[in-house]
């Protein structure tokens, strides 16, 4: 079987088996080569080709362009003694399946299903074995000229491939930490630290790291460095918690920190309660799966007002729902809730429903179901994760229709997490449901 | 008599002594004044002299300091595609192609000072708009005030932009749309100004030196580096500061203070943000903001990173600013300098306060009891201040207490005029009309007050009352030539007069 490998990752390279070919092909015909390649499993439209690569063209002129550089990839491969390397299809073209295709991005992605399958088989990697697949963004430095469709694919895909490059290097992190294996924790955090040098709750986590190792000064250091990354890049100062962790190695504290995260199982229902640090872990890594995170923070002060959180949540769902979704919640509904959130009718009439308001008492039951029908049709198409910060201020009301939505059997998509707080309610309600 | 290099005669020469004695001619020799006088005793002069300039009658005054410019950022905006007046995208969009066909293959287009709220279509382009005036050539287009920017898709491609970057402007496909705000704009302005060649940088730093000569300047200080200002343009300037035909003063904006040692910079701070701007709302003020009434603005520092600073720098001898807009970041900066002087007493520091917009009738007594020298704009005045302008848009009634010259010079506090260029332009004599000018009367000061804020209080802020600022024997020979003298015109004229000359320890740099 032939063998054609496709590198996307920072550096560019086609190998036709086992040998260099990029030298032989334009800019156009190597990316058309990328292209084919890493959808290799599907037949490509023509003319979907065509918009890619030659978008800015007379359309004539375009499908000539496609013609002949399909077919200088063809000699290529002949004067290469290969078989051919594109297959016609009505309408399409597709790669010969007599090729043997491996592309970089195919190995991340089969990295990646690996470790969310099993955790353990992080034990069988390491950061150079990351860096190996992951040797730099995606088509780097790489840009056609005239060709916005295919540029956006560009973007599309780089930003994918970072995403999941950190979502790994994430998991790998907290892998090594439950493992004690801090020095190549270490190793990973840097490197993320890296890629974007503002995520200070990854500074705070090295410099735990650092204290449990005992190397005072290696944590100081990075403290250092953290407050000056923050100050010459955005003039603000440390956060507080990150400020207590100094204070503690100023003053030479010998309490070794907690650890951001210890190991919990993933959970299988969509109900969670994590402590602080793992909680914020947990909702980063969440992040880059899911399509819409609301998270919720209240104060103290208001944990007297009736429905304030249900009023704070439907504030952060009126921001995020669709407008097909607007579409379907019925008027009824949003006339119910608009009882507690007269705020509502003007939400709604941005998508040209007109509510009026809802002068009298809604009994509580038609409020609860109101509010669950809309996170029910929200829900129809995002993937939603809620954060629940200070549950312990949540209003008694809202805490009720909290203990309704959770309680009811189907999970609609949704994940709820709760941080960590000293409310014996959440307690309480995760004995009951479990 | 040996020979001398240059004379002065014919002239009206306003010396700026403790009298502002009235002088005709000046001689000049190795850069430093010989000897004024008056009437005809030039005479024996005339002949040895290298050089002599027949005033016929023209104003002469010391050389103007201009006491907070960024020079750098100055010089990049002389060299950038102005945007400043136009009115809608198409405008925009030709403007860009024009410039995209001047410039090399790959030369990235720098566009300034747009600002979308003066267009018909009120919003920022995105990239697609500027791919199409911009195929070849990348594009960088910033908002008047530099907070947001936007890029072409060849730009985007190169900025190695990370995902999780705050500040990415989306389309509808999820994709980074061009327009870049916060921690992206950050990011994509540090990226270019690191790519701009060294050559180029100190080619804009020459114009802007240049510019400073054409309104009279000798010397100048320039506020540099730190987290928007950028190191490389400050690297810049250090390296060519010995070839430069004006006195450049470098102010280092960093809180590092073992750097600026190393780097043999002896001013640290220079406009390091304790607040932000009224223009922003991020000024921080001890009543909320008329407009906005949710917002008192922005602290960037604590008292105690503040105070650990200043006292540090001070124990080091260095001379210390801080940017202090509102009346809580002024109370900050007097609060830390206090302290520090009680720590550790240093008789003579003249720290200095940037802007004091807003400064109290108890700060200004506190700021003069503590030599603190106020480091002023007067033009902000012309541009913002009075009935109807921002200052009274944010500020409401407050706008009759800002920049209040009048009080801060009847306490005694030394002023030290500037223009923060590039917010307002390197231009002296407006900042002596606007102080003259203020359009609140009883903030106004006479000519002679306004124009100590540009000559001597500029050289006593600087340590330097004994070398410039004046005319006087001994002193180095730095004038300014007018045409008409602001003593003896209208106040509302001053602004009109223009310089003709620039002369910097007996040069000629501008003769008209």
């Amino acid at each position: 079987m032939e063998k054609l490998e496709v590198y996307s990752l920072g550096t560019l390279d086609i190998k036709l088996n086992n040998r260099s070919i990029n030298e032989f092909m334009s800019g156009k015909a190597f990316a058309l080569l990328c292209y084919l390649a890493m959808n290799s499993d599907k037949v490509l439209n023509r003319d979907k080709l065509v918009e890619l690569f030659w978008g800015n063209s007379d359309l004539e002129a375009a499908k000539y362009n496609l013609r002949y550089t399909l077919w200088t990839l063809r000699r290529l491969f002949k004067n290469e003694e290969a078989q051919d390397i594109i297959v016609n299809v009505k309408n399409g073209c597709k790669i010969n399946d007599a090729y043997k295709i491996i592309t970089d991005v195919n190995l991340l992605d089969s990295l990646l299903i690996n470790v969310e399958k099993d955790r353990k088989y992080y034990s069988k990697i390491s950061l150079e074995k990351i860096h190996s697949i992951y040797k730099g963004e995606f088509f780097e430095g790489f840009f056609l000229k005239n060709c916005p469709e295919f540029n956006d694919w560009v973007f599309y895909e780089r930003e994918a491939c970072q995403r999941k490059y950190f979502t790994l290097l994430l998991g790998f992190s907290m892998y090594l930490q439950d493992n004690n294996l801090p020095e190549k924790c270490i190793e990973v955090y840097e490197e993320m630290i890296r890629m974007n040098p503002l995520q200070e709750d990854l500074y705070l986590n090295l410099i735990k790291l650092y204290i449990q190792l005992g190397d005072r000064s290696a944590a100081l250091i990075h403290y250092e460095k953290c407050c000056k990354v923050l100050r010459e890049e955005l003039n603000i100062g440390p956060m507080q918690e990150l400020q207590k962790v100094y204070q503690q190695i100023k003053n030479g504290s010998q309490k070794k920190p907690k650890l951001s995260f210890k190991h919990s199982k993933k959970p299988d229902t969509h109900f969670v309660i994590l402590d602080q640090d793992r909680y914020y872990q947990y909702m980063k890594i969440e992040a880059h799966k899911r399509n819409s995170i609301i998270i919720t923070s209240i104060e103290k002060n208001v944990a007297e007002v009736e429905y304030y959180w249900m009023v704070e949540l439907m504030e952060c769902l009126s921001l995020k729902t669709r407008k097909e979704t607007w579409d379907n919640i019925p008027d009824y509904c949003l006339k119910d809730l608009s009882y507690i959130n007269s705020n509502l009718i003007e939400k709604a009439a941005l998508y040209k429903k007109n509510i009026e308001n809802q002068q009298l008492a809604v009994p509580d039951v038609r409020l609860f179901k109101s509010l669950e029908k809309w996170m029910k049709l929200f829900a129809c198409h995002e993937k939603v994760l809620i954060g629940i910060e200070n549950s312990e201020w949540i209003d008694h009301k809202s805490f009720l229709w909290l203990q309704y939505f959770i309680g009811r059997e189907e999970s609609y998509n949704i994940e709820i997490v709760f941080k960590e707080s000293a409310d014996e309610r959440i307690k309480k309600l995760r004995e009951k449901v479990y | 008599m040996s020979g001398i290099d240059l004379l002065l005669y014919n002239g009206k020469i306003y010396t700026m002594d403790s009298l502002n004695t009235l002088v005709n001619w000046v001689s000049i020799k190795d850069g430093i004044i010989v000897e004024t006088g008056c009437g005809d005793g030039f005479n024996h002069y005339v002949e040895d002299a290298i050089e002599s300039i027949d005033l016929k009658g023209r104003v002469v005054f010391p050389g103007f300091f201009d006491n907070h410019v960024h020079l750098a950022q100055t010089g990049l905006n002389l060299m950038s595609l102005d945007l400043n007046h136009v009115e809608n995208l198409n405008q925009l969009f030709e403007m860009i192609s024009f410039a995209a066909s001047k410039a090399e293959n790959g030369e990235i287009i720098r566009g300034i000072g747009f600002d979308e709220m003066q267009t018909t279509e009120r919003r920022m382009p995105n990239r697609r708009e500027l791919d199409k005036c911009s195929p070849n050539n990348p594009v960088w287009i910033n908002r008047v005030e530099y907070h947001v920017s936007s890029v072409n898709t060849m730009l985007l491609s190169m900025l190695h932009l990370p995902f999780n970057l705050e500040g990415i402007l989306r389309d509808e496909k999820g994709l980074p749309d061009g327009r870049l705000i916060g921690r992206a704009n950050l990011f994509v302005r540090k990226y270019i100004i690191e790519k701009i060649p060294n050559q180029i940088k100190k080619e804009a730093i020459n114009k802007a030196i240049e510019k400073a000569i054409s309104k009279g300047v000798t010397t100048l200080n320039s506020m540099e580096g730190g987290n928007f200002f950028n190191e490389s343009g400050m690297n810049c300037i250090l390296e060519n500061n010995s070839i430069f035909p004006i006195d450049v003063k470098l102010f280092y904006q960093t809180t590092d203070i073992r750097k600026a040692i190393e780097k043999g910079i002896r001013c640290i701070g220079g406009d390091l943000f304790l607040d932000g701007s009224f223009g922003s709302r991020t000024a921080a003020l001890s009543e909320p903001y008329e407009d906005e009434i949710l917002t008192n603005g922005v602290l960037y520092y604590t008292q105690e990173e503040v105070d650990d600073f200043v006292q540090n720098a001070h124990e080091q001898g260095l001379q210390i600013s801080l940017h202090a807009i509102g009346e809580i970041a002024i109370d900050q900066a007097l609060n830390a300098y206090e302290k520090a002087q009680k720590y550790y007493l240093r008789k003579d520091s003249r720290h200095r306060i940037e802007h004091f917009e807003l400064a109290t009738d108890l700060q200004i007594s506190k700021a003069k009891e503590l030599n603190i020298i106020a480091s002023m704009q007067p033009t902000f005045e012309l541009m913002w201040g009075g009935a109807g302008k921002m200052y009274e848009a944010r500020l409401g009634n407050r706008y009759k207490r800002t920049n209040r010259f009048n009080k801060m010079v009847q306490e005694g506090l030394c002023i030290a005029g500037g223009s923060d260029s590039d917010v307002t332009e390197m231009n002296p004599i407006l900042g002596i009309h606007s102080a003259v000018n203020h359009p609140v009367e009883e903030n106004r000061v006479d000519v002679l007050e306004a124009i100590k804020m540009f000559t001597c209080n500029g050289a006593y802020a600087g340590f330097e009352e004994e070398k410039k600022g004046s005319i006087q024997m001994g002193k180095k020979g730095d004038f300014v030539i007018l045409d008409k003298d602001p003593f003896n015109i209208k106040k509302e004229e001053i602004k009109d007069i223009q310089v003709m000359g620039t002369i910097k320890e007996g040069n000629i740099l501008l003769i008209k």
